[in-house]
């Protein structure tokens, strides 16, 4: 069989549990467990906007540097790992990062905030054009 | 129609949520695509939630070893970051192994130094 048409994948003795063998033909993964559950290309500047994305209903602009992100359907516990990448705009001898707001982490959504921090600057928060975001958890 | 074991090279779907028109994805992308590790963690030793995770160990201020339950085919992999409350995630290229990875975190005061901290990783490649 070398194309399979379906609409829904299901496992059989698990509904949300496929495996799938893996490169060196023997260890198997988890298909639903390896799955990104959302991830956008989120635009921070001018009016704050998920530019693509997969599973993102909404985000928030609530400040400089300071963004909120919604899914479209819920993540099934607030541990979920979000890791992201940021465009230095062509800034130089900057350190730019993004991280989560502390405390903000809900299953539908949560806040996380656009930074520098230079030799002269402590962490400052500032808007970005280009931020990368990938969320891999539990999906409700 | 159930399978318990079905061997495909493609996979073609309605892409219903989206456009509703059929879109077809060789399985290199599956396999090759999905994450082989994701990790939350609230400090270096304390794991929130993971996939394919066996053990972490808090090797000082800021710095976090993983090790994998499968072990990656090569050191050739890809892990990602991300970071709740310190300025910077990275990787320790002295932890890089089949068997795992090592993520340091930085925060700045006057100068980089490392800290403990919550933070993200996910791991991509090849398993071995």
């Amino acid at each position: 069989m070398s194309t399979v048409i379906v609409n829904t994948l299901t496992g059989t003795t698990t509904a949300g549990s496929i495996s799938v063998t893996g490169e060196g033909n023997s260890t198997t993964t988890n298909l639903q467990q390896g799955l990104c559950k959302a991830w956008t290309h989120f635009q921070g500047t001018s009016t704050a906007a998920s530019v693509d994305g997969l599973n993102i209903s909404s985000v928030d602009d609530d400040g400089t540097g300071d963004f909120g992100i919604h899914f479209t359907n819920n993540m099934g516990n607030a541990t979920y790992t979000v890791v992201n990448g940021v465009d230095d705009d062509g800034a130089a001898s900057v350190i730019i990062g993004v991280d989560t707001s502390n405390g903000t982490m809900a299953t539908g959504n949560f806040d996380f905030e656009t930074f520098y921090v230079n030799s002269s600057s402590n962490r400052t928060n500032n808007d970005y054009a280009n931020v990368y975001m990938n969320i891999h958890g539990d999906l409700a | 129609m159930a399978f318990g074991n079905l061997k495909f090279d493609t996979l073609t779907t309605s892409d219903a949520k989206n456009t509703n028109t059929e879109k077809s994805l060789d399985t290199s992308y599956i396999f090759n695509g999905v994450a082989k590790n994701w990790l939350s963690a609230t400090e270096p030793g304390s794991v929130g939630d993971s996939f394919n995770t066996s053990t972490t160990t808090d090797g000082g201020s800021g710095i976090h070893t993983i090790t994998l339950t499968n072990n990656m085919a090569s050191t050739a992999h890809a892990a990602v970051t991300g970071m709740q409350d310190a300025d910077m995630a990275c990787l320790g290229e002295s932890g890089r192994a089949t068997t795992g990875y090592m993520v340091t975190l930085l925060q700045r005061a006057d100068s980089l130094t490392r800290t403990d901290g919550d933070h993200f990783s996910a791991l991509f490649g090849d398993l071995a």
